[in-house]
């Protein structure tokens, strides 16, 4: 396993810990040879109807902020991100996930 | 039965506007109209202090109402920037009002969530020492700890006070509350060294998980559904937050109204100054409302006409 994102070791004890969201982390460990593709990231971001006016096409290799994804909708969708998959992310991991791609490349690493 | 009868708002006539700084922190129109839903924030006179806000949100519900100071027996004022460490903001209101020395004040600290605290506090204070006529009063001027290059607050805070009337005179009476802390998040909405900061994506993440919840929890411990509700009055944080909130329950906007965008978030004085516009109307007999912020707290309670 690739540690390329400064707390995401902190990120599997935090997953540990979190109450309802320890059912969600351990599915998804369990099945850890089902790699996430871009395409369930991007799903994901489709299925978001709180508040976010995201963009209608999302490309997987470039920055959501090229694509119109202000501060404000990615902080929905981290959470959204979280809620699925049972995980926190850190703050220091936030600045990574700039991308479809690297959210995917980030998610592999510590599920 | 005690209740709260009235409220007094004061929002200073100074305004910042969110469009001047579109520059400075690189923002578009849409950004602050649809998702800050802020575009100017209130800010006090330099010269103000708490007390002095209090005074005059107290001097409308005076104004409004013909209050007989003599028959106030308690002031409770909610406040997280007090005039001093000690003594109690509470006391300095009471010698600038003048009130009678048989009247109890004490101050709580509390942010956002200030107001459903000390809606339920001063109600059980009042109950249980047979009082008919006490004021609680909110004004946390955020304006003295805002750093105004800090895009996080100096766009969201506006300053304000309020003073409510709570009496056996009252229009509505309160059903039960729900309260609760996330301790572990104190640190993601702080004042350290005279300087307010604020990690945004904690906080949203906190009322996006948090408030929802709870509101549910409220209703059913009220035996009340969404549908029997006629206005929900929510923290006025954002306008993004706000509807992130009503999202995740399925409020229809309409019964939950966005009031902040010309003064700001007003910390625990949004909640009454929203509520205030709605006491008259009687065609609303079901009001929800929550608090929710430093802490990280939360508070929801209900109010029904009577």
């Amino acid at each position: 396993m690739a540690w390329d994102y400064p707390g995401a070791a902190a990120c599997l004890i935090e997953n540990e810990l979190a109450g309802n969201e320890k059912s969600n982390t351990a599915r998804y460990k369990g099945e850890r040879n089902v790699k996430i593709v871009a395409d369930d990231v991007i799903k994901l971001i489709h299925s978001i109807d709180d508040v976010s006016t995201l963009p209608k096409e999302i490309r997987a290799g470039k920055t959501l902020a090229e694509q119109g994804v202000d501060s404000l909708d990615a902080m929905s969708v981290y959470l959204h991100i979280e809620e699925k998959y049972g995980i926190k992310i850190p703050d220091e991991a936030v600045d990574k996930l700039d991308s479809v791609d690297n959210i995917v490349a980030y998610l592999n690493d510590i599920l | 039965m005690i209740g709260l009868q009235a409220i007094g708002v004061h929002i200073p006539d100074t305004r910042i506007s969110n469009y001047d700084r579109k520059e400075q922190f690189s923002l578009e129109d849409s950004f602050i109209e649809e998702k800050l839903g802020i575009t100017h924030v209130a800010e006090k006179n330099c010269g103000d202090q708490t007390s002095d806000l209090a005074v005059k949100a107290f001097e409308d519900l005076s104004m409004r109402h013909g209050l007989d100071k003599s028959k106030i027996e308690c002031l409770v004022v909610v406040t997280q920037n007090p005039d001093y460490n000690l003594p109690h903001t509470s006391a300095i209101v009471h010698a600038k009002l003048d009130l009678p020395e048989n009247c109890a004040c004490f101050d709580i600290s509390l942010g956002c969530s200030g107001y459903v605290y000390g809606l339920s506090l001063i109600e059980s204070f009042m109950r249980g020492n047979n009082m008919a006529c006490g004021v609680l009063i909110t004004a946390d001027p955020y304006s003295s700890i805002i750093d105004r290059a800090d895009k996080n607050t100096t766009l969201l805070f506006g300053d304000a006070a309020t003073a409510s009337l709570i009496s056996t005179n009252s229009k509505f009476t309160t059903g039960k509350y729900t309260f609760g802390t996330s301790g572990k998040g104190y640190s993601e909405l702080i004042c350290r060294e005279k300087t307010l900061y604020m990690n945004g994506r904690s906080i949203y993440d906190f009322v996006a998980r948090k408030v929802p919840d709870s509101i549910k929890h409220l209703l059913a411990i009220n035996q009340l559904k969404i549908e029997s509700v006629d206005k929900f009055i929510f923290h006025q944080g954002s306008r993004y937050m706000h509807k992130t909130i009503l999202s995740r329950l399925k409020i229809d906007g309409a019964k939950a109204p966005f009031d902040a965008t010309k003064y700001g978030n007003t910390v625990s004085s949004s909640i009454p100054i929203l509520l205030q516009k709605h006491l008259d109307d009687n065609s609303i007999n079901t009001v929800v409302i929550c608090g929710f912020g430093v802490g990280l707290s939360w508070g929801g309670g209900v109010l029904n006409r009577k």
